[in-house]
């Protein structure tokens, strides 16, 4: 079982849109997979029409696994599991503060899925927090998307350095461009910037589209409802491009 | 991701997609997909053995057959046109498994299905799908459903089921082909080759011979019309094959019957298989000319092509003989006169006639064994072939008496007998077939007239000739293994007197 994160500190650069459309090309790949959806604001649990349950289990998510297990439900696609999120989870800092081990705590619940999965993905809310070092510890991929300005460039270099700064592997960052228009000449100056600045971006890049804001009218991943538009063939050429570098990712950070 | 929980349903007549998403509107909106129609053929050979193997064979319109097991595809693959023999199929496992199934047997359409399926899902107030399923239809029957609950909710799968069960609907095993054949009232019957015949060991010898004479003609006349429709080989072969066993049944059971009825059978039973003896050694060759040919240099391949056009043609012309025969009214006469030959009251003017048929069976069946026993003793290297010949149509009557009465005998206990006896008999047939082959190739040697096809014949009788004489020293270990002490003890312990089966 492979973990992989969409994450970035800022907010509305496009981690929701990827891990969905990730997640959807994932299982359409045949691999048994399920979404995490960490966010408070369930916007991921929205565009598959998942409800999270009544109850407030928040606190109960670091705790065992099997707390996880009963909140899952099926997508509307084969092999495409969803956890949604819950309104308790913009507790998860707190909670962290107060449990011990609570950066490795997300790691250990998910070890215990890797039966049931092939690939979890987590989207995460834009914080940089107990939360995300959890994350950290439990992905063996983050996933960052970069939309190619000059803001986004320094909080990119803000999340290398806090990499840095505690120790994790900076191998494990995937940044890629998200949100691009090509015929912005900035968008293209950045992008051939970062690009020799910093390693490790994925080659295919997701436009800025507008069949990837209409998600949100269709409740649906772009291939459902845009199966031949270039932002759908973004996102798998970005899964088949991710998937090997996935699996090579070995156990020896584990 | 854990198994799916599913259901299966029977539905009410006139429960069809309409009448369900009417019923079930108050959990959500029902959507069907369009569904297709698919006609099948189901295939089989005559004896229905895929069917009596508890599966099921089709072949949809573009000539995909599938092999259906436990209402699963098992295999599929694309046919050929026109394929009615599994050597006819593209390798793998369906093929393999036909020719397990269905012998030399050609497949015959026995049945036709029309089934539609349509897949539905159950959205919620979200437009997220909560329930799955397929509906299938079929002419004439319960249409079937299958409810799939999905992960995360099962609220809405128990009460779409409390539903269906409220509107009439009954839960039952996963829709399948093969069920949905038997309800079409369709399905075959499997035909038994060999009994049982519904004897007791205690009732009188003739009572049961005769029962067991009766049963076994009407069997024969069973193979009459794929004789006649020329279907495959297969219905000639059963055909003589069963008249050979009541045959050999009135000869080794003659003291059970009035001592004049085994005679005048047989002048029937002669008369009636004598067309087909032709055409049945015709068709030996053909089925092996594969084999045949690649024991042929290349230099008499064309002579070897000859001469298989020449006996194509004397087979059709062995196939209209046997057809004229089976028409006509001396047949039916004699077939009548057989009947009732055979289905006269008993007069237990035979010796053993009223003696237990149990009895008679067991003290028969040593005492052949014993004879074999102490000819194959004596068999070595130079006891002619004719002995050997011999030997083989005495075990062939073992054989028969083994299997005629297996059903007075323990279940299981005649296995290791069996198979003892086939091991040589295996042997024997191989060493009787090459020698007939021989017989049959000089036969066509003296009428041809062109050289080439003559020298491929000579050719083929000389390579039969090492077979032959291969295949020879085989028999003599095989005699030494059927005749020895642990096989005699075997056979003494089964049918000795003190042994008999009871009823």
């Amino acid at each position: 079982m492979k973990v992989v994160a969409c994450y970035s500190m800022k907010g509305g650069v496009g981690k929701t849109a990827t891990a969905v459309n990730l997640s959807y090309w994932a299982a359409s790949r045949g691999l048994k997979t399920l979404l995490i959806d960490l966010d408070a604001q369930g916007a991921s649990s929205f565009y598959f029409r998942v409800k999270p349950g009544r109850k407030k289990w928040g606190k109960r998510f670091f705790h065992a696994y099997e707390a996880l297990l009963a909140q899952i439900r099926a997508s509307d696609y084969e092999d495409l599991d969803v956890l949604p999120a819950h309104l308790s989870f913009r507790n998860f800092d707190a909670l962290l503060a107060s449990l011990e081990k609570r950066k490795t705590r997300l790691r250990r619940i998910l070890k215990g899925l890797k039966n049931e999965y092939d690939l979890i993905v987590l989207d995460c809310p834009p914080t940089i927090s107990h939360l995300s070092e959890a994350v950290f510890n439990a992905a063996d991929l983050v996933l960052v998307p970069v939309i190619p300005t000059t803001l986004s460039e320094r909080t990119y270099e803000q999340l290398l350095d806090f990499f840095a700064d505690k120790g994790y592997a900076s191998e494990s960052v995937i940044p890629f461009f998200s949100m691009v228009q090509r015929q912005k000449a900035l968008h293209k100056a950045t992008m051939a910037h970062m690009r020799q600045r910093h390693s490790g971006f994925l080659d295919g890049v997701i436009p800025f589209a507008r069949d990837i804001e209409n998600m949100g009218e269709h409740r649906a991943p772009v291939a459902v409802f845009a199966a031949r538009k270039p932002a759908s063939k973004a996102y798998l050429g970005m899964f088949d491009e991710l998937w090997p570098r996935l699996r090579r990712k070995g156990k020896k950070n584990r | 991701m854990t198994a799916a929980l599913e259901m299966h349903f029977s539905l009410p007549q006139g429960c069809d997609p309409q009448a369900l998403q009417a019923a079930l509107a108050a959990q959500g909106e029902v959507e069907f997909s369009r569904g297709r129609r698919e006609h099948v053929d189901v295939l089989d050979n005559f004896p229905a053995d895929i069917w009596r193997r508890g599966a099921l064979l089709t072949r949809n319109r573009s000539g995909q057959l599938v092999w259906w097991q436990g209402g699963h595809c098992a295999h599929q693959l694309d046919a050929p046109a026109d394929s009615r023999f599994w050597w006819q199929l593209p390798d793998g496992p369906l093929r393999n498994g036909l020719a397990e199934t269905i012998g030399l047997w050609s497949l015959q359409v026995i049945a036709r299905l029309s089934v539609q399926r349509r897949g539905f899902v159950l959205r919620n107030d979200d437009g997220k799908i909560v329930v799955r399923g397929e509906w299938f239809g079929l002419p004439d029957q319960a249409a079937r459903l299958r409810v799939q609950a999905l992960r995360g909710y099962t609220g809405e799968f128990d009460r779409v089921r409390d539903n269906l069960l409220s509107l009439g609907a009954e839960p039952g095993s996963p829709f399948d082909l093969r069920q949905a054949l038997e309800q079409s009232q369709a399905a075959p019957m499997p035909l038994s080759l060999k009994g049982p015949y519904g004897i007791r060991a205690a009732e009188p010898a003739e009572d049961a011979v005769r029962t067991m004479a009766v049963s076994m003609f009407a069997q024969a006349r069973v193979f009459e019309a794929g004789v006649i429709d020329d279907h495959d080989t297969e219905f000639v072969h059963q055909y003589r094959v069963s008249l050979r066993k009541l045959r050999s049944l009135l000869a080794l059971m003659k003291s059970a019957l009035p001592p004049a009825l085994p005679g005048q059978a047989k002048q029937d039973l002669a008369r009636m298989a004598s067309a087909m003896g032709t055409l049945r050694d015709l068709d030996v060759f053909l089925l092996d000319q594969d084999a045949y040919r690649n024991m042929l240099p290349a230099a008499f391949q064309g002579g070897f092509e000859q001469l298989l056009v020449q006996i194509r043609k004397d087979r059709q012309r062995a196939l209209a003989a046997t057809r004229r025969q089976l028409k006509s009214q001396a047949y039916a006469q004699r077939c009548e006169h057989l009947e009732r030959l055979l289905m006269a009251a008993p007069r237990y003017a035979g010796s053993a006639a009223a003696k237990p048929v149990g009895r008679v069976a067991s003290s028969r069946i040593l005492k052949r064994y014993l004879r074999i026993r102490q000819a194959s003793l004596a068999v070595t290297a130079e006891t002619p072939d004719e002995q050997v010949h011999q030997i083989r149509i005495e075990c062939k009557k073992l054989r028969y008496m083994l299997e005629f009465f297996a059903e007075l005998y323990p279940r299981g206990h005649l296995k290791p007998l069996n198979r003892a006896l086939k091991r040589l008999q295996d042997v024997l047939g191989r060493f009787n077939d090459v020698c007939v082959q021989q017989t049959f190739l000089a036969d066509y040697a003296q009428r041809s007239a062109d050289p080439a096809q003559s020298a491929a014949i000579h050719g083929l009788i000389a390579v039969l000739h090492q077979d032959q004489v291969r295949v020879r020293s085989q028999v003599e270990s095989e005699l030494g293994g059927f005749a020895a002490d642990d096989v005699a003890a075997n056979f003494t312990a089964m049918f000795g007197r003190n042994r008999s089966p009871e009823a």
